[in-house]
């Protein structure tokens, strides 16, 4: 099946495969340093438009390509875009880019769904492209206050600063929480 | 609850609690049977001891202080009245205090614990003097004890139990003096004798429509029943005719029913071809010389048939009587004489009947291991996975045949090999997943023994179909619904011993449960011969509540459907057992959401029958699958009546009222499926679509389709568990090209 192949990722040209510890040396050194140092939180990080986002690795469940088959669900909002077979789970596809009102753009070869678990739910997003796993300490995040990012705050937890770049951090929990997803159902019996 | 020992041991206590609770009752009606009595002791000191194991020392100590009562009643020094059974009982509530501790943690309920121990020593005292008193003075005596040991709040509950329990005592102590040991009614039943039977048919027997078989079933039911085919005249497969019986059979009944019963059965098989019959046998039934007759007792050959599950008795010996015949087509020179000195050498081991019997049960809980759920859930989504990538594999075999012949050919023929595992495999999961009735049937036995000991009704409940098998899921989530339809026959049903009387009735009410399958649905029904529903009540109830108008004409069955309404109750009492605001219609949403079907029936001082229909498992169910521009929708076939492409004349358009369609004369509304849920169709006009009518409740309602592209059994997952319940849609399914399909939620369509 296609959509159970695993991704690639590029990784300053270390192939490597997500979910194995096939580190390079460089990067083990690095995090072993980073955890007996101080508390933090390793990232899976994305890319949506013009941003980069991430979001606690713990969450996630797997990544697979874009699946052939996707079931619209009738009565949802558009940024739910269906929901589809993954190996006998049928589990459902939020549009990122159409959640958080972003131009969407036409899918391609990098286009990801990732599959995150929050309270015993598989969800799977999809998102531009995955480009990292990282690790990133307490002091290097900061909270939502001082943004001004393209996204809705209310789903954002905070950033995270690393050497060269801003990661905008997910709040996963809230954006999938069972809330939200009841909200849509209110929204379009409203309709 | 980290520990798995612990956690072993509350299941196995679990499971033994369910059977000491069954036994108690059983033994409430029986009190002098000793194998009862045995069982009970068995279950209780299997409790003490696992307890022990596990460092439980207060639940040791508590199962402990039952067990010697128990062993009390095992040498006779006491018999079981009404007034122990209740206090066993009490004890299994106790148990279950004990379990939610060890659980959950926190604390016992120590009042019930103590309360049962202080009960225990009471009666235990009160026991001791019987022997020595003399019953007048007995009554006397436990009167004032009980005054004054026990406190105010036990006070009220229990004394008017306790006077009931103690003229029965009475009656039963009686006995005891007579007979200083008690003379157990099993060791009575030591007049089962045993019979020889020769059973040799008219070989022409199946062609007249009569078969052995149904001799053989009827004489399963009078008592044990080993039966030993003789094979002599058995021909070669080529020449063997099916329609012709070649066996005959040398038999042994061990029985407690008269001679002229069994004659009353075989009479019916004895004319001048048939050689049918029967002597007692000349020795006991444990005497092993028997088998030199050729007739052996329940031989060890049976046990692993016994291995697949909960196969009742007479199922497996009915089996055993064919499977002789169809080892022999495949081999046709096993002899006789094999077979003989087989049984001979089995026999050798004879023991006893009932010895025999016990071996078995024991050896059939150390074949199963237990297995959660959760595990076979998953188990259950692999295999469904696999049987979708079957039909890819399917698909992927006939492309290559069309560049490859040969190779399409061979893959072709690997996959169709393999596509009988496949569905063996989804078949055997779902087996596994099911579990008799009769455990959800049976914890109804103690709701209403409770009933009736609090109420001054008397109240027999008849269980029949226990072994009726249903998914485990479907099994748990019947037994509220099921607990509420019987509290209401208890409550609403059944009238008083004396109000019966004054009608002509017996002083004791039935309610009755049986449990049977039918056409891959299980139905349930719950029977009482109480009063019955006047439909006149229902009807002026209904017009109070608004519901229907007073002018209003409604037939009995659509009257009856009113009961099921939200908010609907005749009473305006409200009683502590039953009518606690939660009507019937909370009986109807539970049996809906199992897919099921609830029906009501009544005769005004007949009686009250409920009917439930229920699928055998929820994770499977007949579908038809329809669709709307490239969507594929399912449809349960439960709730699909027919299907037809309507002609023009037969589309009325009314205002206000929407579209209807008239079929055979009855005008039924038509909603636009596209319309609903928003979705281009292929054809807009009925005429070139399908309308698929379906009906829930006696509510119909036609539904505009593209077309309909196949039927067949689906896979049901639930959309909640990885997203939200959805107006409209009940399910989800996984088509056979892997590709997602809702399953419409006819109720909220038809609404």
């Amino acid at each position: 099946m296609k959509h159970k192949e695993k991704v690639v990722m590029e990784d300053n040209q270390n192939k490597k495969y997500l979910g194995s510890v096939d580190l390079s040396d460089e990067e083990l050194e690095d995090m072993s340093l980073d955890i007996s140092y101080s508390e933090g939180t390793r990232l899976i990080t994305f890319i949506l438009g013009e941003e980069k986002y991430g979001l606690n690795i713990l969450k996630v469940r797997e990544l697979i390509s874009f699946p052939e088959g996707l079931t619209r669900i009738p009565g949802m909002p558009d940024f739910i875009v269906g929901m589809f077979n993954l190996r006998g789970l049928v589990i459902p596809v939020m549009d990122l880019r159409k959640k958080f009102k972003m131009s969407s753009e036409e899918r391609h070869e990098f286009s990801v769904i990732i599959i995150v678990e929050v309270d015993n739910k598989n969800i799977g997003l999809t998102v531009d492209a995955v480009s990292d796993v990282i690790f990133v300490k307490d002091e290097d995040m900061q909270d939502t206050s001082e943004l001004a990012v393209n996204v809705d705050t209310k789903f954002i937890k905070g950033v995270a600063k690393t050497k060269d770049e801003m990661i905008i951090l997910l709040d996963i929990d809230y954006l999938l929480s069972k809330e939200e997803f009841d909200s849509l159902i209110e929204n379009t019996s409203k309709e | 609850m980290d520990n798995p020992a612990l956690e072993e041991f509350v299941e196995e206590v679990e499971e033994i609690i369910e059977d000491l609770e069954e036994g108690v009752l059983q033994l409430e009606e029986q009190p002098k049977k000793r194998s009862l009595i045995d069982r009970i002791f068995r279950a209780m000191h299997t409790i003490k001891g696992g307890a022990g194991m596990v460092m439980e020392t207060e639940l040791a100590d508590y199962a402990h202080h039952f067990e010697n009562l128990l062993d009390k009643a095992r040498n006779g020094e006491i018999v079981c009245t009404p007034e122990m059974a209740s206090l066993l009982l009490a004890s299994i509530d106790g148990f279950r205090s004990f379990l939610d501790k060890i659980r959950e943690g926190g604390d016992v309920d120590q009042k019930l614990i103590d309360k049962t121990l202080e009960q225990l020593r009471e009666f235990e005292n009160n026991a001791g003097k019987t022997t020595s008193k003399p019953p007048a003075e007995k009554t006397v005596e436990n009167a004032k004890q009980t005054d004054s040991k026990q406190t105010e709040e036990i006070k009220n509950d229990e004394i008017k139990l306790e006077q009931v329990a103690e003229e029965e005592q009475e009656t039963e102590s009686e006995k005891t003096e007579e007979q200083v040991d008690v003379q157990w009614d099993d060791e009575d039943e030591g007049e089962e004798i045993a019979y020889l039977l020769h059973l040799k048919f008219d070989s022409e027997m199946l062609r007249k429509g009569s078969d052995p078989i149904l001799l053989i079933k009827e004489l399963t039911e009078l008592g044990d029943l080993a039966m030993i085919p003789h094979l002599g005249s058995l021909p070669d497969l080529k020449n063997l005719d099916p329609e012709e019986i070649h066996l005959w059979w040398s038999a042994k009944l061990v029985t407690s029913r008269s001679a002229e019963e069994i004659e009353n059965i075989l009479v019916f098989f004895q004319d001048e071809k048939n050689e049918v019959k029967f002597e007692p046998a000349e020795s006991p039934p444990e005497d092993p010389g028997l088998a030199s007759h050729g007739i052996y007792d329940e031989p060890e050959e049976k046990e692993p048939e016994q291995k697949e599950g909960e196969k009742t008795k007479s199922e497996s010996e009915s089996k055993e009587v064919e499977e002789p015949e169809k080892e022999i087509t495949t081999e046709p020179d096993s002899s006789d004489a094999e077979q003989q000195s087989l049984s001979v050498q089995q026999s050798q081991e004879l023991t006893p009947v009932k010895d025999t019997k016990k071996k078995t049960t024991e050896s059939k809980t150390t074949q199963s291991i237990r297995v959660t759920v959760e595990r076979l859930d998953k188990l259950q989504n692999l295999v469904g996975e696999t049987v979708i990538n079957q039909s890819r594999l399917h698909l992927l075999s006939e492309q290559i045949m069309k560049v490859d012949d040969k190779l399409g050919e061979m893959l072709l023929q690997f996959v169709e090999d393999n596509e009988k595992s496949v569905q063996e495999l989804q078949d055997q999961i779902l087996q596994v997943r099911m579990i008799p009735v009769g455990s959800i049937l049976n914890n109804m036995k103690r709701t209403v023994r409770d009933y009736a000991t609090r109420s001054k009704k008397k109240i027999k409940l008849e269980i029949e179909g226990g072994d009726t098998e249903l998914d485990k899921t479907v099994t748990e989530q019947l037994q509220g619904p099921l607990v509420h339809l019987v509290r209401n026959s208890m409550d609403h049903g059944i009238e008083d011993s004396e109000t019966r009387i004054k009608n002509g009735k017996d002083p004791t009410g039935i309610i009755s449960l049986k449990a049977s399958q039918q056409e891959g649905y299980v139905i349930v029904e719950i029977e009482d011969d109480g009063k019955g529903i006047d439909p006149k009540v229902i009807f002026d109830s209904a017009v109070r509540k608004g519901f229907i108008d007073e002018t209003d004409e409604l037939t009995e069955d659509e009257i009856y459907k009113m009961l099921f309404l939200p908010g609907f109750t005749t009473t305006t009492e409200v009683t502590d057992v039953s009518g606690r605001g939660v009507g019937m219609d909370t009986v109807r949403r539970d049996i809906e959401a199992l897919l099921g079907t609830i029906e009501i029936s009544s005769k005004l001082n007949k009686g009250t029958s409920t009917k439930l229909k229920l699928p055998l498992t929820l994770a499977i169910i007949e579908g038809m699958m329809i669709d709307v521009g490239n969507q594929v929708f399912t449809i349960p076939l439960l709730s699909v009546n027919e299907s037809l492409r309507p002609v023009p004349e037969q589309i009325k358009k009314i205002k206000n009222k929407g579209e209807l369609v008239e079929i055979r004369g009855e005008y039924i509304p038509m909603m636009r499926l596209h319309e609903r849920l928003n979705i281009k169709p292929k054809f807009k006009d009925p005429t070139e679509g399908l309308v698929v009518v379906v009906q829930h409740a006696n509510r119909k309602q036609c539904i505009l389709v593209d077309g309909i592209v196949d039927q067949g059994p689906v896979v049901i997952k639930s959309m909640e568990e990885n997203f939200i319940q959805v107006p409209g849609i009940s399910g989800a399914t996984i088509l056979g090209d892997g590709r997602v399909s809702f399953i419409l939620d006819v109720a909220s369509l038809v609404n």
